[in-house]
């Protein structure tokens, strides 16, 4: 289960039309990703703050996935969904994520400032941190404040598209990659690409590779790709498909299950698999009286 | 008198005697009609003193005694009837083992056969075996009455059609739900011995499940722990489909009586891994 949580949508705002060509280029990018191993793929839509959300739920999520990738979905088996990055700037200007958050199955944020790093880390509701590597950090990282963030379940991203684009993003990457390790004790670490054409894919050995040279251990890397990685599509998920976590829609893996669920809160099943029904069927064998 | 003193009228003296200082007299005590309302003639003070049957009873003395009675030996009670539950499992599953070495022998094909065998030789077993059958309409009857209550769904839905559900408001409800008495399945476990067990829960408890479950020729009672299962159940909406919800025992290590008025938060989500790892081995 290799997943890469960062493909880049090819759209800058709500506001925008999404063009064929990019869509295509997009296609191209989600096989190579098929062909070098991914079998999870998440496409994430970066929007700033300040923008504001369409109010109708229909045009919240422009991706439309069903229809634009169901015939690559079930061609090469990969999974694909949806994802919002917030740039959080100040956190003043925020908006209400309850209703948005319905129609992605992963909420990210994207602090740019001080103020927006502390409220990203303590109280947003997201399911993932990443910030921009390729620009200097807008302040310096602490211990407290980025394991107090992993301990309340969110995971720090680290996107590694930034070093193949040039040459001070790749200083400035490194950097930043370092001080992200530090801050968190590398707990709760995912790697993604991050990728806007299929060039910008790497497979699993050429990623560990560079993030070995850069004091994360090959064992962790690989975790951060497989593991950790499905448990934030696994809190993504749990938070639009279940109460507070203890109840769920269907039963068996809520994560696999895309088509049948959608973003729907209700399952309905052919009754018997599990149900009363066999019950009645099998004939009533009682204790022997005498 | 001048304002001065007016003023000083209203702010000092009247405020400390009347509610409203601008209007020391109440409008109706000028009214020159003085409304009488009809009363029983005392009819009432006489048979709440009386201790007459027919005495009316003030609600409030009501609930107040029902209030200070409390069951006579509560704790002693309480402890029993745990005693007994646990008295209730061990010998069933003794039986059931007991059962089981008997049903061990090649002839023995059916149930009938089993039991017809041990009421020869055992009858001691026979009595205390678990029965399966006698909680069937704990789960048909009572279990899923209230649970399609809680839902919403009491009708029938036409086959084919979307009953009229709210989504997160019904998970709601389920989280605060009692599960005695449902038909739960485990779907997944850290434990792969016991995924697709399937049983009638007879008691919720804090950290487990107990369940009656139906076996080929013994049934038996097993005690499944919540901590890393997933159990699933149905809720039939008609003859032919039912709604699929599933219970994250990791997060409902709660009973039941806590449960309902209980607020549950998010957690991070790291020991639910099997959750998503047992789909890879498949």
């Amino acid at each position: 289960m290799l997943v890469d949580l960062n493909v880049r949508w090819p759209q800058e705002s709500f506001n925008t039309p999404v063009i064929e060509k990019d869509i295509a280029e997009l296609r191209a990018t989600l096989i190579t990703l098929h062909n070098v191993g991914y079998s999870h793929v998440v496409l994430n839509f970066t929007v700033k703050q300040q923008d504001k959300f369409p109010s109708d739920p229909k045009e919240m999520n422009p991706m439309n996935i069903n229809e634009r990738f169901g015939q690559l979905m079930k061609e090469t088996g990969l999974k694909i969904y949806s994802r919002l990055t917030l740039i959080i700037d100040d956190p003043s200007k925020g908006q209400s994520l309850n209703k948005i958050s319905q129609a992605y199955d992963i909420m990210a944020a994207l602090p740019v400032s001080e103020k927006g790093l502390t409220l990203a880390t303590t109280s947003l509701d997201i399911d993932l941190l990443t910030f921009d590597y390729g620009n200097r950090f807008p302040t310096f990282l602490k211990h407290k404040n980025i394991c107090g963030c992993v301990k309340r379940g969110v995971k720090v991203e680290m996107v590694y598209g930034y070093t193949l684009r040039d040459l001070s993003q790749r200083r400035q990457f490194v950097q930043n990659v370092r001080s992200v390790i530090r801050s968190s004790r590398s707990r709760g670490l995912v790697i993604s690409g991050g990728a806007r054409n299929s060039l910008e894919v790497r497979n699993i050995l050429g990623v560990t590779a560079l993030f070995r040279t850069l004091g994360f251990p090959s064992d962790k890397c690989s975790k951060a790709m497989n593991d950790t990685a499905a448990l934030v599509l696994l809190n993504g998920r749990l938070r639009n498909k279940s109460y507070k976590q203890t109840v769920t829609v269907g039963s068996g893996n809520i994560v696999h299950d895309i088509e049948g669920l959608g973003n729907d809160t209700i399952k309905i099943v052919k009754r018997g698999s599990s149900s009363s029904a066999n019950i009645k069927t099998e004939p009533a064998t009682k204790k022997m009286k005498i | 008198m001048d304002e001065a003193t007016q003023s000083f009228i209203k702010q000092c003296l009247f405020t400390k005697n009347f509610n409203n200082p601008s209007k020391p007299i109440h409008d109706n005590r000028l009214v020159s009609t003085v409304l009488l309302t009809p009363t029983d003639g005392g009819q009432v003070k006489k048979l709440r003193k009386s201790k007459n049957p027919m005495r009316i009873k003030s609600f409030f003395s009501y609930e107040r005694r029902t209030l200070n009675k409390s069951h006579p030996n509560y704790r002693r009670t309480m402890k029993r009837s745990k005693n007994s539950l646990k008295q209730y499992i061990c010998d069933c599953k003794i039986a059931s083992k007991k059962a089981r070495i008997v049903a061990r022998d090649p002839k023995i094909t059916t149930r009938e056969q089993l039991y017809a065998v041990l009421q020869q030789k055992q009858k001691d077993v026979l009595k205390k075996l678990p029965d399966y059958e006698s909680f069937v309409p704990m789960y048909e009857e009572f279990w899923l009455g209230y649970i399609k209550d809680v839902l919403g769904v009491a009708e029938p839905v036409p086959v084919g059609e979307r009953p009229h559900i709210n989504g997160p408001n019904s998970l709601m409800k389920l989280s605060m739900a009692d599960y005695n008495g449902s038909l739960l399945k485990v779907v997944k476990s850290k434990n792969k011995n016991m995924v697709g067990i399937q049983g009638i829960v007879i008691w919720d408890s804090q950290k487990s499940f107990i369940m009656v479950t139906r076996g080929r020729l013994v049934d038996n009672i097993k005690i499944i722990p919540k901590r890393g299962t997933v159990f699933g159940f149905e809720v039939p909406i008609n003859d032919e489909e039912a709604l699929q919800y599933s219970i994250l025992g990791d997060r409902f290590k709660y009973r039941s009586v806590d449960r309902a008025s209980r607020k549950f938060k998010s957690r991070r989500c790291d020991d639910m891994l099997y959750y998503l790892q047992d789909d890879l081995d498949t």
